[in-house]
């Protein structure tokens, strides 16, 4: 019903704010993920 | 909802559930003194491990279970609009659960239950510790019924229509709690109940992790989902606003509890007990499980950016500065969710398969949880509290902005606790240690750590006691209130709900699915412990 | 056929409706586009996960092999003689422990960097954990259970080996001493003695 409906929900108002920050975070979680696992994990030796 | 009665058992839980945290959080700041080795007289391990396992019993399943239970209760009579079903049962449940924690209190503040809050055997305690906690669980299964009946009851009463959403994702909790305690349950009744009495002399050690396993993820979803709840449903009115996006909000509880089940073993990556290959999968689920999370932050969140812009700020984010610091309910939402960001991340990091062999088992994992679970989860407990303080007790919070007070300091007592926790395990300090005596240069660099977790527990034991402080004095001496403005109020859908599918109003077919998927990923790792010859384990003392 | 519909049939009804369930729901378009950024951000950790596993053999520890830790020392992989640090023939080294109140037995071992060390560890007790801090060696010893975990130590230097899950009132003692020494120290130690360090 509404996958064609492009119009923001709730009359007219977008979330923006909130996208932007949440972006943020998102890649900081990725950045701070990326850093522990290649960058501190591995390097500590291999395991199995 | 004027029935009396009702508020006294609600009343009932919520103390039990609070003085039991008040309690813990005396012995916490106890632990974190003794560990730093700053004050010789008072180290010892034998108090240390007895205040440690009573600390863990206290806040992960008396506080936690009492506290689900009687907010749980009195969410279902007021959005159901409903009278609670069966109050001789209620109170029957309660007493069960209120007669196991004194029960498994006893031998743990006696020093004869020394076995931690994950009670991994073969180390043995007392056989009145293991009945205590089964007692316990058993009567919140009393609670799970009701819950499940009054949902169903008012479906019935109102063919067609949309469950209301504080209910469908309670009773959500309720069914995630009886599949999520089936596993412990399994391993107290048949494992060590047996073995501390002596009817049986060994137990398979693997068999009991594997089984705790299944309860030790799923059971901090019963935890949170109470506190998402308050996010969700409580929260955006407080805040001035509305539910912004009612239809992800269901889907997200239903994500929760499909997929917080069948994903336990990344509690056993480091076990040589179960497979690479299951772990895999267990992995992979576990992954799936921060969607719903994902998903509540931005509904959420959104919801709180619309009450703000409508309270008149501007720009990107002038909202955030906009919205009403200085309720207490919308304050801690805020700090939960600064919270839940750290914490998340950490959660993320357990999960990553072979990167758990980084953290698991050190000071990485406390300083995990208790963020997580002190932090997001308990502040949002807090909040649920202020908010239906005065429909229990008609009394309005006698305190002005003491309660502000007391969110701040929690918030920052755990933020000052927890990132040196957090390093402590990075640096390979292990968990579970109660002082430092490793002749090695490398623990060296710990020091400084455990001096600064000092500070965090010592501020947020203060907190603990002023939030006690405020609910008592509110029901004793707070201004009487009319009960027409104490009603609780639930925060509105924009746009208006509308029908939802049925898929999103009960839980048959989820309940399949739940069996399928645990079936999965549990069926053959437990059933392979009866297809080998496995050698069990006597009871050890310690 | 009742009027009531068969179990099989209400499943397959609401997989139906599982299907049609994205149309019919109010979702945001900014929502939607989060939706598919924290479905990205999942993707970026499974994949790199997979990645390692599959490429490089990244895997934590564990497949299941039973003993009976209760009879350890009678004879068997952890007789009290078998323990220690051994080169194999091919150069490889594989270290055998027993885990038991309140110590990592041999108390003192010595291995060589920069190459691949397996352990083979065994409870003569109750639960333990063992890890080397700064390095991935960490498994957990369970009672009943073999524990296997390979691993390799970039950087000589001496190491305590902790254990990290309580085991009792001794559990802040329990801990050995590991020295990794550089290849080149563990190969001229290799020629001077016919075996190694225990």
């Amino acid at each position: 019903m509404n996958q064609q409906d492009k119009q923001p929900e709730s009359g007219g108002f977008a979330p923006v704010g909130t996208w932007v920050l949440l972006c943020v975070v998102a890649l900081a979680l990725a950045a701070g993920w990326l850093f522990l696992y290649f960058g501190v994990f591995l390097p500590r030796g291999t395991i199995q | 909802m004027a029935d009396k009665s009702f508020k006294t058992l609600i009343l009932a839980h919520l103390w039990v559930a609070f003085g039991a945290f008040g309690l813990a959080c005396v012995l916490g700041f106890y632990q974190v003194l003794e560990r730093s080795g700053l004050i010789d007289f008072i180290e010892s391990p034998g108090v240390y491990f007895a205040s440690v396992s009573t600390h863990g019993v206290l806040m992960g399943f008396v506080l936690t279970t009492f506290f689900i239970m009687g907010f749980g209760y009195l969410v279902a009579a007021t959005s159901l609009k409903t009278p609670l079903w069966n109050p001789k049962l209620a109170w029957t449940g309660f007493g069960v659960s209120a007669f196991g924690t004194v029960m498994a209190a006893i031998p743990l503040l006696l020093g004869k239950a020394s076995v931690l809050y994950t009670f991994y055997p073969p180390v043995q305690a007392s056989v009145f510790f293991y009945l205590g906690a089964t007692l316990l669980v058993v009567g919140s299964w009393f609670w799970a019924a009701i819950m499940v009946v009054m949902f169903n009851q008012w479906k019935k009463a109102h063919p067609g229509e949309t469950v209301p959403l504080p209910m469908f994702a309670y009773t959500a909790n309720a069914v995630l709690w009886l599949w999520t305690s089936a596993g412990v349950a399994l391993e107290v009744v048949f494992q060590l109940i047996p073995w501390a009495l002596g009817w049986i002399d060994t137990v398979d050690v693997g068999l009991a992790r594997t089984l705790f396993s299944w309860t030790l993820h799923p059971i901090v979803y019963f935890w949170l989902i109470p506190a998402y709840i308050v996010l969700y449903c409580l929260v955006p009115r407080e805040a001035g606003g509305k539910l912004f996006s009612h239809d992800l909000a269901r889907i997200a509880f239903i994500l929760l509890l499909v997929f917080g089940l069948p994903i336990g073993f990344h509690h056993l990556y480091m076990d040589p007990e179960q497979g690479k290959g299951f772990k895999m999968i267990h992995g992979i689920g576990t992954f799936l499980v921060a969607l719903p999370t994902l998903m509540t932050g931005f509904t959420v969140i959104a919801s709180l950016e619309k009450a703000g812009r409508d309270a008149g700020g501007k720009g990107l984010f002038g909202w955030v500065g906009a919205l009403r610091w200085r309720n207490p309910v919308v304050l801690a939402a805020i700090l939960a969710f600064l919270m839940l960001i750290a914490g998340g991340f950490g959660g993320i990091v357990n999960a990553s398969y072979a990167m758990n062999a980084m953290v698991h088992n050190t000071a990485w994992v406390p300083g995990h949880f208790h963020l997580i679970f002190g932090g997001t989860t308990v502040i949002l407990y807090f909040a649920a509290a202020y908010a239906v303080w005065p429909k229990l007790t008609g009394k309005s919070l006698a305190t002005g902005s003491l309660a502000l007070v007391q969110l701040w300091t929690w918030f920052i007592g755990m933020i000052i606790l927890s990132t040196p926790w957090h390093i402590l395990g990075l640096l390979g300090q292990p968990r579970r240690i109660s002082s430092v005596v490793y002749n090695s240069l490398l623990t060296l660099a710990w020091d400084p750590y455990e001096l600064a977790m000092i500070v965090g527990g010592a501020v947020l034991l203060g907190s603990a006691l002023l939030f006690l402080h405020i609910l008592a004095k509110s029901q004793k001496r707070g201004e009487p209130v009319e009960e027409a403005s104490a009603e609780i109020r639930y925060a509105e859908s924009e746009p208006p709900v509308t029908r939802v599918p049925a898929l999103l109003n009960g839980f048959g077919f989820w309940n399949v699915v739940i069996l399928a998927l645990m079936l999965a990923n549990f069926g053959y790792p437990i059933a392979q412990f009866f297809l080998t010859k496995t050698f069990g384990s006597i009871g050890w003392g310690y | 056929m009742s009027n009531d519909p068969s179990l099989k049939d209400k499943l397959a009804e609401d997989a139906r409706e599982l299907m049609a369930l994205p149309g019919e729901l109010h979702i945001d378009p900014l929502e939607r586009k989060w939706i598919f950024v924290a479905l990205g951000l999942i993707g970026v950790f499974v994949l790199a996960i997979l990645y390692t596993a599959f490429a490089k053999h990244v895997h934590p520890p564990g497949e299941m092999e039973t003993l009976d830790s209760a009879r350890l020392h009678l004879g068997g992989e952890f007789a009290e003689d078998k323990l220690g640090v051994v080169t194999q023939p091919d150069g490889s080294v594989k270290v055998t422990l027993v885990a038991a109140r309140y110590g990592f037995y041999p108390r003192e071992i010595k291995i060589p960097a920069g190459q691949s060390i397996t352990f083979r560890i065994a409870s003569a007790d109750v639960l333990h954990g063992i890890h080397v801090p700064m390095t991935n060696m960490s498994t957990m010893v369970v009672p009943g259970y073999a524990s296997t975990v390979t691993t390799t130590f970039p950087k000589p230097g001496e190491y305590p080996m902790l254990c990290n899950e309580y085991c009792g009132m001794g559990h802040d003692h329990m801990w050995s001493k590991l020295t990794v020494v550089s290849q080149e120290n563990w190969r001229s130690g290799l020629t001077n003695t016919q075996s190694t360090g225990r």
